[in-house]
């Protein structure tokens, strides 16, 4: 996030709109332009989170998503489509983005996060944002993020209800401080609609715009949880787990 | 004996079969007494994703009053008019 690489007249004219909020302006879109983000997975909500990255101007993007698309990712995965049903979730999801920004430069990683990954993924970004459905891909994420003390933004959704926090390791609680153990009765496929997914990646996305550019102020030590059942947004204070074996030390 | 609202998010939510329910506790008030009365109310279910394996809390649910955390294991008692969330964690995908 403090790269040099300045912005050419093209992006000064395509991101005008977002540069004239008075505390972001070029000093914030240069910000975007230096900075490396982590996406797990690119689904329902990482997709959106992607594409509104994509569309702010962020430098770079590592997707990480492993498989080829299947006909029900079509109701919430918007970087998918019915042409590309049996090919790689991450070669489509790179098309579609290009298509939005072709400045945008991508890795691609046809992989979950995992034990065994999670410090490859992580080493070469400044943000991850942790869309993936499974607590071990999740808790691997946090892992990493909290050896490297770099934000991970948590994204999570339920039929009508959404989850959102920002995590800074030793500022606010990690994720096994909220979370110590497997969760209770989890299972890989819920129920989910595309709509939610996609307000939740688009919170997501405004978080980590907002902590790359040192704009506003992100859900650190708050989860967001959202019921769009009764359209209620609340705010609940989360706290560090003075014991938590992970993060308690730094 | 006081009474505590109580809304069920999620699966909660799901496994409860209702939104919220009001929850009166008497004698002991703590966060782990308000999760053993509703999964009384609401039945085997929702005790699969409150409770662990020895009927305690599970640790991986959280419980805020009034908008704040509150610690499983608190011995501090909930008061009459609490309005109390149960969350149990989801995720992406």
């Amino acid at each position: 996030m403090t790269g040099k690489k300045e912005l050419t007249e093209t992006e000064r004219e395509v991101y005008s709109w977002q540069m004239s909020t008075p505390d972001f302006g070029e000093r914030g879109q240069r910000a975007l332009k230096n900075a490396s983000v982590l996406i797990t997975r690119v689904g329902g909500v990482g997709g959106v989170v992607a594409y509104e990255l994509a569309a702010a101007g962020i430098g770079r993007l590592v997707l990480a998503h492993g498989g080829n698309v299947r006909p029900n990712d079509l109701n919430r995965q918007i970087l998918m489509t019915h042409e590309g049903i049996g090919k790689s979730r991450v070669d489509s999801a790179t098309k579609r983005l290009r298509e939005l920004n072709p400045r945008l430069e991508v890795e691609t990683i046809p992989e979950n996060a995992s034990n065994e990954n999670a410090e490859r993924l992580v080493a070469s970004v400044d943000v991850v944002i942790d869309c993936a459905p499974l607590f071990v891909e999740r808790f691997a994420l946090n892992r990493e993020c909290v050896r490297r003390k770099i934000p991970l933004i948590e994204c999570a959704m339920y039929e009508f209800e959404a989850q959102i926090t920002s995590l800074l390791p030793g500022k606010t609680p990690c994720l096994a401080c909220l979370y110590p153990s497997d969760p209770p009765a989890w299972k890989r496929e819920f129920p989910v609609f595309g709509a939610v997914a996609g307000m939740t990646g688009c919170i997501g996305a405004t978080e980590a715009i907002k902590i790359i550019s040192g704009v506003g102020d992100p859900l650190y030590n708050r989860m967001l949880l959202c019921n769009l059942r009764e359209m209620k947004f609340r705010m609940a204070a989360i706290q560090r787990n003075p014991n938590c074996q992970l993060c308690a030390g730094i | 004996m006081i009474r505590i609202r109580v809304s069920y998010c999620a699966q909660a939510r799901a496994a409860a079969g209702v939104a919220s329910d009001d929850i009166e506790l008497d004698g002991a008030r703590t966060p782990a007494d308000l999760l053993a009365k509703a999964v009384y109310a609401r039945g085997e279910k929702l005790r699969r994703i409150l409770l662990d394996d020895n009927a305690r809390p599970h640790p991986s649910v959280l419980v805020f009053a009034n908008g704040k955390q509150l610690s499983l294991t608190s011995t501090q008692p909930l008061l009459e008019g609490d309005e109390v969330e149960i969350v149990p964690p989801i995720s992406g995908g």
